[in-house]
């Protein structure tokens, strides 16, 4: 087990380190933050005496090394835009978007399984074709559209809920709901797949020969047998519902780290998204750091040793 | 299939489809709404957006990025993806191990974050669209085509071939590949809806396409702005990327089933295709 451990938290390391430098590279291939910063008829010197306070005189390797050592101190810079440390910014941020990504997460697990285990119970039934059809739906629909059309719904058209806005729980429905969409799709196909195999095992046979009720079959036999590719999505999407919250976020004005990251991209604050993408991609690598160490401990037949 | 074999339609014969002009407009009957409702007009059945622009003709052209895009960073995505998959898997070694890894770390992240960065700094066009698109694709190609590889060069002919002085390149290309290739198919299904979703999201940012080529998801941005005056500018542009991707999806499905061993031992004839 500790061997698996070190392993993956080195993997982990691997990672945040790649997306970092890919961050770094991309960001300093174009564009030159002080003609940025500077007014359109700053001098040469100024130009000049900027690029050398920012180190931008510096090779690449050089700034590359010296933004490492920043990233290890845990200093990201000023944001170029607000004058505050990026790290700050964006820390300040991240519960509005973890809020958001685990409501959206609770949502799908308390629609899905429930949706997975009565299709899989009651396959070829019309729930089953219900179901079946929502699932494709969900998968189907771009979360930005899902946004607007509950927009539509329920803050134009029946004036239920506000359009934006955070601080209430009225405001999180429908950013939820919107980003909730696909992982209840996902998670409901995988239920209702994986209860399927189960339930023609032969343990489920002799169960029912039994003469148990088919709910506790259901229940304490099979589900907790198609229990564990389940959690590894559920695991999986919360990482994932990061991503997509970026979209939900700059659709309801959700003041996360999301809609940080894309004005700082359009006002070419690097500092800032350098810290957003650092931040985001730790959350998600640790995620899927955590539900890997999970697998041994949900299945003991699993040999966590290579 | 018929929302696809619509959008392949649109995109083909956009031209002689259309009613009007998807970038011109008319300011005189701007967000004029679809032809059934009051105020609606035969000539925009559709309906028109905020600069008269109508709508219909803006999703038919819309359709030719969207499948443009899907359909060629796929197609690049899928070729580096299997040849790298095939690679890695048949030799083995460091290079497996490289290539594995590349695979671990791309999938560690959401690459949506990394697309936004990438074309925001590198600026919004076709080309960088289609790249950051086929580089988000090939690790679902490499990763399933690794796994078959390394499954198939244990064949017993495969080690045939081995054994009669095949070389690496003839085996890989005459009996490792053609054995892969129905996978990497199935793959392109799904992936080229995933694809559009994903254009159509950064479009949507304003990271897409660039104005004035119509596309989806810019149609969906410019609508999100007049949900109380023009719902129809965000409705109909959403519907037709939701009902080609749902499409794709289903043909997806389909196409595995089809390839599913279980199935594909039931019927006569079926096997891989082996060595001559």
């Amino acid at each position: 087990m500790r061997e698996y451990l070190v392993s993956k938290l080195a993997h982990t390391a691997i990672v945040v380190l790649c997306v970092l430098t890919l961050v770094f590279v991309v960001l300093h291939l174009t564009g030159d933050p002080v003609m940025m910063m500077l007014p359109s008829n700053a001098s040469q010197e100024e130009i000049q005496a900027l690029t050398v306070a920012l180190g931008l005189d510096q090779p690449l390797p050089v700034q590359y090394a010296r933004f490492l050592g920043r990233i290890a101190r845990g200093d990201l810079g000023v944001s170029l835009q607000h004058q505050q440390s990026a790290m700050g910014l964006v820390l300040e941020r991240l519960p509005a978007s973890m809020l958001l990504a685990l409501t959206a997460l609770a949502i799908s697990i308390v629609i899905a399984v429930p949706l997975g285990l009565v299709a899989a119970a009651r396959r070829g039934t019309a729930i089953d074709h219900v179901a079946v059809g929502l699932a494709a739906l969900g998968q189907s629909a771009p979360i930005f559209w899902t946004g607007l059309m509950l927009m539509l719904v329920f803050a134009v058209t029946l004036k239920l809920l506000p359009t934006t806005g955070y601080g209430t729980w009225r405001q999180l429905v429908m950013p939820a709901l919107t980003l909730a969409a696909y992982p209840t799709a996902a998670i409901a196909r995988l239920v209702r797949a994986g209860m399927l195999e189960v339930l023609e095992a032969d343990y489920v046979r002799t169960a029912r020969a039994k003469g148990l009720q088919e709910r506790r079959v259901i229940l304490k036999h099979a589900l907790k047998n198609a229990a564990l590719p389940v959690v590894t999505l559920i695991g999986l999407q919360f990482g994932l519902l990061l991503g997509g919250a970026i979209v939900c976020e700059m659709i309801f004005a959700w003041p996360g780290v999301g809609r940080l990251l894309i004005f700082a991209i359009n006002n070419r604050d690097f500092p800032l998204v350098e810290a957003a993408v650092f931040v985001i991609a730790m959350v998600f690598v640790v995620a899927n750091l955590l539900v890997d160490l999970c697998y041994g401990w949900l299945d003991p037949r699993i040999n966590v040793r290579s | 299939m018929v929302p696809l074999a619509a959008a392949v339609v649109c995109a083909v014969f956009a031209p002689q489809l259309a009613p009007h002009d998807p970038l011109t407009g008319d300011l005189s009957a701007r967000l004029r709404p679809p032809t059934w409702m009051d105020a609606g007009s035969r000539a925009h059945p559709l309906g028109t957006d905020q600069l008269g622009r109508d709508i219909l003709s803006r999703v038919i052209y819309g359709a030719r990025v969207s499948l443009l895009v899907g359909l060629v960073s796929s197609l690049i995505g899928g070729t580096v993806g299997v040849t790298l998959g095939v690679v890695s898997g048949y030799f083995r070694g460091r290079v497996d191990t490289v290539i594995a890894k590349l695979i671990d770390i791309q999938l560690a992240f959401p690459f949506i974050l990394f697309a936004i960065t990438v074309i925001a700094v590198l600026g919004p066009s076709l080309r960088n669209l289609l790249v950051i698109l086929a580089v988000s694709g090939w690790v679902t190609y490499a990763r399933v085509v690794r796994g078959q590889t390394l499954s198939l060069r244990e064949h017993d002919f495969i080690q045939a071939a081995r054994g009669l002085g095949s070389p690496a390149w003839r085996i890989v290309a005459r009996h490792i590949v053609p054995n892969v290739l129905p996978y990497a198919l199935v793959i392109m299904t799904t992936e080229i809806g995933r694809l559009i979703v994903l254009e159509s999201t950064l479009s949507f940012l304003g990271l897409g396409v660039p104005p004035p080529t119509p596309s989806w998801g810019m149609a969906l941005a410019d609508g999100k702005d007049y949900l109380v005056s023009g719902w129809w500018l965000a409705t109909f542009p959403g519907l037709a990327i939701m009902l080609l991707v749902l499409s794709m999806n289903i043909m997806g499905d389909g196409a595995r089933d089809l390839l599913e061993p279980r199935l594909r031992g039931r019927r006569a004839g079926a096997g891989t295709q082996g060595a001559t």
